[in-house]
């Protein structure tokens, strides 16, 4: 079933939506999920809310990428479960790692309002970047996914990652830090 | 958790990107499979009764058809690593796709095994020849493509597959050599690390295979680089595979060039190099008269660092030799030959009044606290220190030296084989290097083009990249040498700089006095 069908049997209101969406997509927003929360039951409980929320939010919506707004809504629900879960220690995983190298390269959120041009400048950079590194950065950030996991889908070493991913979070501070913003 | 507020910040970029980065959910490690021709279906129709039947072109057909049918329409960007991984590019090919010319001397196998090629990962900074590379170099997206290619075509052509194997250190590389030596293991294993470590284990622990034993390689091919394979071929053998990406990995002389323009030494260095005239004893003078100038108070030995490289000046002192008794000698004894000995004296002292540094963090010529250090061509080539470097070759020795040498420290682009494998070892080899006739240019292109420089010194930077890169080149650093006490008082001398000074000055001394200096 092509996405745009799964997006219309959302708006019919047929159930079948889920299913197809699941079909389709269940795998890949459990591994986004598994990625931040690292345990399969919980996983599995941010999809099935995944295809709620997504229940709820088509209609109106009508996703020009299917594919990149369940793994939104996955990854937003993963959060979620992932701060009440380390409410008071810490985890000191891989995600966790993830989690505190983003501090270096972007502002403090709370000073960051809604109508804050961040979001662009964000896509902007990443315009700038070459292929592979623009997709090492997104996926280490926004997947979530392990140094060894972008080191073996990109034919790299592990070290290589870390080193590159360093350097990438040097050049979005300098980037940030040369368009105003304080970090 | 303050920092997921982070997480969440950053998960408000576009769409674009987020689908962009969405790796497989199972990433593939497909097994080599049975070539089409080894299929029934292949024998078939390959079989000359059945090409007589239904004649060549009718055959040719159907081979084609039927093959395409079988291979599953296997995608190119399957395989991570593949520059295209994840495009979803639907080329349809067969194996990974490659019908790679034949060989004149190795024959299509199928041995349905792998390959692990060792290494650690301190080494990725000399990728682009073996291992693909997120790289500085403007072309390295073509050079990668063109490493996967070579060794998709290698892996083709062997029924094999190369599989990286980081070892995360070079003591793990040695430790496994030994220890898949002794227990006779006979998975083939190739090997990249660093040529010092190498050749002294195949020297001197005798787990290593010696190239001339292998009749496949084509040691004489302009692939590889026979001129540099006699430079470091020792008495138990030849160890390191030399082929034609080493030349670009020269060490050079970097000098800060703002700095030195603060200096106001009225010496083109340039030109010196043009002239011939940059030898030991011109460089020496620089140094001695740049440091007169008194520039923000550094003292000579705060304007250049002679690391472990600069005593590879004394490169014909560390040639490897055979000696009558077949024993084992790297080197040449210096203090055999009075011409060497007056060299690696200049060596010393040069290195002597490079060890005053005093404390503190490493100087850097890039951070404009170092008028001079040694670095790899490549990497000046490509601008890497973001800031303005001159160029220099290795000084020669006397004016009388017909030209510049050009020095490796660690020839790591060169591959190892473990005895027991060899012929595979040998075989995958001799196809990586085969099979890259074609890189070589685009290769040197990458690393000797001078990119993001606007200081209008580009031309002359190159001309020197250039003079650097068609000189001879040396691998006899990567021995050790029979003096090694002074190497190892040079090794790092700005780090405990008295002590160290001290030492070489004793030695120094020694030398001097017992032959008359």
């Amino acid at each position: 079933v092509q996405d745009q069908q799964i997006i219309d049997l959302y708006w019919a209101r047929d159930e079948q939506a889920i299913a197809e969406s699941d079909r389709a997509y269940g795998a890949l927003c459990h591994s986004v999920a598994m990625n931040i929360l690292s345990d399969r039951m919980d996983a599995e409980e941010c999809v099935n809310d995944t295809w709620i929320r997504s229940w709820n939010a088509m209609p109106p919506e009508r996703p020009a990428n299917l594919r990149a707004f369940f793994c939104r809504i996955t990854r937003n629900l993963s959060i979620d479960r992932y701060r009440a879960r380390h409410k008071t220690k810490s985890r000191g995983d891989g995600f966790e790692v993830a989690l505190h190298e983003l501090t270096e390269c972007l502002p403090d959120p709370a000073t960051v309002q809604d109508n804050d041009p961040l979001p662009a400048l964000l896509d902007e950079f990443l315009d700038s970047l070459k292929p592979i590194p623009r997709k090492l950065l997104v996926g280490r950030y926004w997947h979530a996914y392990s140094v060894s996991r972008l080191a073996e889908a990109y034919g790299m070493t592990p070290n290589h990652v870390t080193v590159t991913l360093k350097r990438l979070r040097e050049a979005l501070r300098a980037y940030l830090t040369e368009r105003g913003y304080r970090l | 958790m303050k920092e997921t507020a982070y997480f969440e910040l950053f998960g408000r970029i576009s769409d674009r990107h987020v689908a962009e980065a969405i790796l497989p959910l199972a990433v593939p490690v497909p097994m080599p499979k049975k070539r089409f021709r080894e299929t029934p279906v292949g024998k078939l129709v390959s079989s000359p009764a059945f090409i007589a039947a239904v004649g060549a072109i009718a055959a040719a057909a159907i081979a084609v058809g039927i093959g395409l049918s079988l291979v599953e329409g296997k995608q190119r960007g399957d395989r991570p690593g593949d520059p295209s991984f994840g495009s979803g590019e639907t080329e349809t090919l067969g194996e990974w796709g490659y019908d790679a010319e034949e060989h004149p001397h190795v024959e299509r196998k199928n041995y349905d095994g792998e390959v692990e090629l060792y290494y650690f990962s301190e080494i990725m900074g000399g990728g682009l020849a073996y291992l693909p590379d997120e790289s500085i170099y403007a072309e390295a997206a073509t050079l990668n493509a063109e490493l996967i290619e070579r060794i998709h075509m290698t892996e083709d052509y062997l029924g094999i597959r190369i599989n990286a194997v980081d070892k995360m250190a070079e003591y793990g590389i040695i430790d496994d050599l030994v220890r898949i030596s002794r227990s006779g293991d006979t998975r083939s294993h190739l090997v990249l690390g660093w040529g010092n470590t190498i050749a002294n284990l195949g020297n001197r622990e005798g787990v290593m295979t010696s190239w001339s034993d292998v009749p496949c390689i084509q040691k004489e091919a302009d692939y590889w680089d026979g001129e540099l394979w006699e430079t470091c071929t020792q008495s138990r053998g030849s160890f390191i595979a030399c082929n034609r990406f080493i030349p670009p990995n020269a060490c050079a002389i970097a000098y800060n060039k703002e700095l030195y323009a603060k200096c106001e030494v009225q010496r083109d260095l340039y030109a010196l190099v043009e002239n011939g005239d940059w030898t030991l004893d011109t460089m020496m003078a620089v140094l001695t008269e740049t440091a007169g100038k008194k520039t923000k108070g550094l003292s000579i030995g705060d304007l250049y660092a002679a690391n472990s490289y600069l005593y590879a000046a004394g490169f014909s002192i560390l040639r490897p030799v055979n000696t009558s008794d077949g024993s084992s000698v790297e080197a040449v004894d210096p203090t055999e030959d009075e011409a060497m000995l007056a060299r690696y004296a200049k060596v010393l002292e040069l290195a002597v009044h490079s060890c005053t540094h005093k404390g503190g963090s490493h100087p850097k010529v890039e951070d404009g606290k170092l008028l001079m250090d040694t670095r790899r061509t490549r990497d000046l080539a490509a601008n890497a220190y973001g800031v303005s470097m001159g160029v220099l070759p290795m000084p020669k020795y006397e004016r009388a030296q017909s030209g510049y040498v050009s020095l490796h420290a660690g020839a790591y682009m060169g591959l190892f084989a473990q005895p027991d494998t060899v012929q595979m070892c040998g075989e995958a080899a001799e196809l990586l290097a085969y099979f890259s006739r074609d890189s070589h240019e685009s290769y040197d292109r990458a690393v000797m083009g001078v990119y993001g420089r606007d200081d209008g010194g580009v031309q002359k930077d190159l001309a020197m990249l250039r003079i650097i890169h068609d000189a001879d080149h040396e691998l006899g650093l990567i021995y050790p040498p029979m003096l090694a006490e002074f190497a190892n008082c040079l090794v790092d001398p700005v780090t405990d700089l008295g002590e160290e000074a001290e030492q070489i000055r004793y030695r120094l001394r020694l030398i001097k006095e017992e032959y008359g200096w």
